[in-house]
C-alpha cells in the first residue's frame, strides 16, 4: 500500500490522498472508492476513521481516494455562486474522473458519514459509474422524536438548561437546525439542488438507486436521529422493493455519531471492508 | 499551497507547504506543530488559516502531521512523544529545503506547543517560537483528556460489553497505548533546561500553569512576550465539528508578532 497527496479537480484546488494497493493485493478490477467529508471535518475523518478505512480497503485491493470538498479541510473555497449541494456532487464526480484518468477505473463505491452520506447519495443518484455506496447516518431529518430521545439526558440536566438559556448549548443548535430543516423541507419541492428530501422522497431516491443495480450499505448509529425517525418506514418499504437484496441495513446502536470508541471504529472498518469485497468484483 | 509526503518512504509524513506570497519573502521558514487526537481535528481549520496568513505576510510555512496522526503514515497506535520530536526536526529540515532559508521558527498549539518547546531547547537554530496554550504538564493533560472522555459519554450509548481499563487505552477517539501514555506523562515544560528560542510568544488563558511557565522561561533567559487570551479554545468546543470556527483575534496576534519581530 502506498499513499500520494494530490491536487485535482477542474481548478486543481481539491486536496486529496490516494491510497494504492500493493500490486497483487485482492482479486484485481476492484471499483475505486471515494471517501467524502463528514460534516466540516477534513478528509482524515472523525477520529481518523477515513485513514484507517482507506488503508484497510487498499489491503483488500481497492484504490481509495479521500479528499476535501471546496471550502472544507485543505481545499480552497470555490468561486462563483453555485450551491454547496450542487458543487459537492460535481466534486464527487471529479474525484471519480481523476481515478478514471489516472488509474483507468470505471466503477466506483462511495463512503460518507453524516453530510458525506447525503452527498454520496446524491452522487450515486446522478452518476451511473457508482456501483456501491456506504451511507452512514445520512439525512438527519430532525423531529420532535429526535429531540426527546437524543437530548433526553440534557433536557433533564440543570446545567444544560443553564447553557441553553445563555444560548451556548447543543440544544440551541438543534432548535436552529430544526427550524432551518423545516424551511429546507418546504423548499424541497421546488429546488432541484436541495439536499434535504422528505422521508418518502429519501426512500424513493434509495430505491431508484438500488433498482439501478447499485449495492447500498446503510448504517445507523444509536445517536442517529434518522435511525429513530424512519427505521420502521425503511424496513417496511424495503420488503416491497425488487432490489431489496442490494440493500443492507446495519445498526450500531451502541455507537455515537462519530464512532468515538475504538471498538466501534474497528467494527465499522471490518463491516465495510467485508461488504465491499462482496460487491466489488467486476460483473 | 502544496500537499505532499516527505521523510522516509516507509514512514512518510504528510505536509502542506505554503510558499510565501510572491514578492514578499521574509527570511525564516515556519513549521506549524499540531495538537494531538481530537484537538488536532478541531484545530485543523484554524491552523490552516494561520498558515495562509503567515504565508501572505511573507513567510514560507510547513504544516504537517506527526507519524501515526492525520494523513501521515503509521497506525494511530504507533505514535509517541520521542517519535513526534524527531518528526518536528524532519519538518524543520524540510521547510529549510523547500524555502531555501536557514532561519526557522516554530508555532505550536497545545501538545504541538509543548513538543515545539522541547525541540527548540535541544537545538541552537530555532529563532522564534509561538507557544499557543501549551500543555505545561503531561500528567495534567492526560487527566484532562480522561475527564473530557468521561463527560463525552455521559448519557451517550456505549457497548454493554465494553471493557474499560485503568488507565484508559483510548481517549476521545484515539488510542493511547502505554508508550504514548508514559512519554506524555513525563512531559513538564517547567523542567525545560535550556531556552527554547531567541524570541518567544506565549499565548494562554489558563492563568496558573502558563504563568509559571512564563516565569520559568524568563528564568532561562528567554523573556517571553506573554499575552493572555480568552474565548478561543477551538480545540475543545462542542460544536465545531460541524461549524468551522476560527479564532481570528489570536491568528491576527500571531501574524502581527511575526511581522513586528521581523521589523
Amino acid at each position: 500500500m502506498n499513499e500520494k497527496a494530490l491536487l485535482f479537480g477542474e481548478s486543481k484546488s481539491l486536496v486529496g490522498v490516494v491510497t494504492d494497493p500493493e500490486p497483487g493485493a485482492g482479486p484485481g478490477h476492484r471499483p475505486g472508492v471515494i471517501i467524502l467529508n463528514a460534516g466540516a471535518l477534513h478528509r482524515v475523518g472523525p477520529n481518523r476513521l477515513h485513514v484507517r478505512l482507506a488503508r484497510a480497503l487498499a489491503e483488500a485491493g481497492f484504490v481509495v481516494l479521500r479528499f476535501d470538498l471546496s471550502g472544507i479541510g485543505d481545499s480552497r473555497r470555490r468561486d462563483g455562486s453555485e450551491s454547496f449541494a450542487r458543487s459537492a456532487v460535481q466534486e464527487g464526480q471529479q474525484a471519480m474522473d481523476f481515478l478514471s484518468e489516472s488509474r483507468g477505473i470505471e466503477r466506483f463505491m462511495l463512503f460518507g458519514i453524516c453530510s458525506g452520506a447525503d452527498n454520496g447519495l446524491q452522487v450515486a443518484y446522478r452518476d451511473l459509474r457508482v456501483v456501491g455506496a456506504v451511507l452512514i447516518d445520512g439525512y438527519n431529518l430532525p423531529s420532535l422524536g429526535r429531540l426527546l430521545h437524543f437530548y433526553r439526558s440534557r433536557l433533564l440536566s440543570a446545567r444544560s438548561w443553564g447553557r441553553f438559556l445563555i444560548g451556548r448549548s447543543q440544544t440551541w443548535s438543534l432548535f436552529r437546525s430544526m427550524a432551518s430543516a423545516r424551511k429546507a423541507d418546504r423548499g424541497a419541492e421546488s429546488a432541484e439542488e436541495t439536499i434535504l428530501p422528505t422521508r418518502l422522497e429519501l426512500l424513493a431516491l434509495l430505491r431508484s438507486i438500488a433498482d439501478r443495480g447499485v449495492d447500498l450499505l446503510l448504517v445507523y448509529t444509536g445517536a442517529s436521529p434518522a435511525y429513530y425517525n424512519y427505521r420502521k418506514l425503511l424496513h417496511r418499504s424495503l420488503r416491497s422493493w425488487p432490489s431489496r437484496e442490494r440493500v443492507r441495513v446495519e445498526h450500531f446502536e451502541d455507537s455515537d455519531h462519530l464512532f468515538t470508541l475504538l471498538c466501534n471504529q474497528r467494527r465499522l472498518v471490518d463491516l465495510v471492508t467485508a461488504w465491499a469485497a462482496r460487491v466489488g468484483p467486476a460483473p | 499551497m502544496k500537499p505532499y509526503f516527505f521523510g522516509s518512504s516507509q514512514q512518510p509524513l504528510f505536509g502542506v507547504y505554503h510558499p510565501a506570497r510572491s514578492g514578499s519573502l521574509r527570511p525564516g521558514g515556519i513549521v506549524i506543530c499540531q495538537p494531538f487526537g481530537s484537538e488536532y481535528l478541531r484545530a485543523h481549520r484554524s491552523l490552516r488559516e494561520l498558515a495562509h496568513r503567515l504565508a501572505e505576510a511573507g513567510f514560507p510555512v510547513l504544516r504537517f502531521d506527526y507519524y501515526g496522526c492525520g494523513d501521515s503514515g503509521g497506525a494511530s497506535e504507533t505514535g509517541h512523544v520521542e517519535r513526534w520530536l524527531e518528526d518536528i526536526v524532519a519538518a524543520i529540515e524540510e521547510v529549510r529545503e523547500a524555502s531555501g532559508t536557514s532561519k526557522v521558527a516554530l508555532v505550536g498549539l497545545r501538545l504541538g506547543a509543548t513538543l515545539a518547546a522541547l525541540v527548540g531547547s535541544q537545538r541552537e537554530d530555532v529563532d522564534r517560537l509561538v507557544l499557543w496554550e501549551p500543555i505545561v504538564s503531561g500528567e495534567q493533560y492526560l487527566g484532562e483528556l480522561a475527564q473530557r472522555h468521561r463527560a463525552f459519554f455521559e448519557g451517550r450509548p456505549k457497548p454493554r460489553d465494553l471493557r474499560e481499563s485503568d488507565p484508559p487505552q483510548e481517549l476521545l477517539g484515539f488510542a493511547v497505548p502505554p508508550r504514548l501514555r508514559e512519554t506524555l506523562a513525563r512531559l513538564d515544560l517547567r523542567r525545560l533546561a535550556r531556552r527554547p528560542a531567541r524570541r518567544i510568544l506565549l499565548l494562554g488563558n489558563q492563568a496558573d500553569p502558563i504563568d509559571r511557565l512564563s516565569e520559568h522561561l524568563t528564568w532561562l533567559g528567554a523573556r517571553p512576550d506573554y499575552e493572555k487570551i480568552s474565548g478561543a479554545r477551538v480545540w475543545v468546543r462542542e460544536a465545531e465539528l460541524n461549524q468551522a470556527v476560527v479564532p481570528q483575534t489570536v491568528l491576527e496576534k500571531i501574524t502581527a508578532w511575526f511581522d513586528e519581530s521581523h521589523a
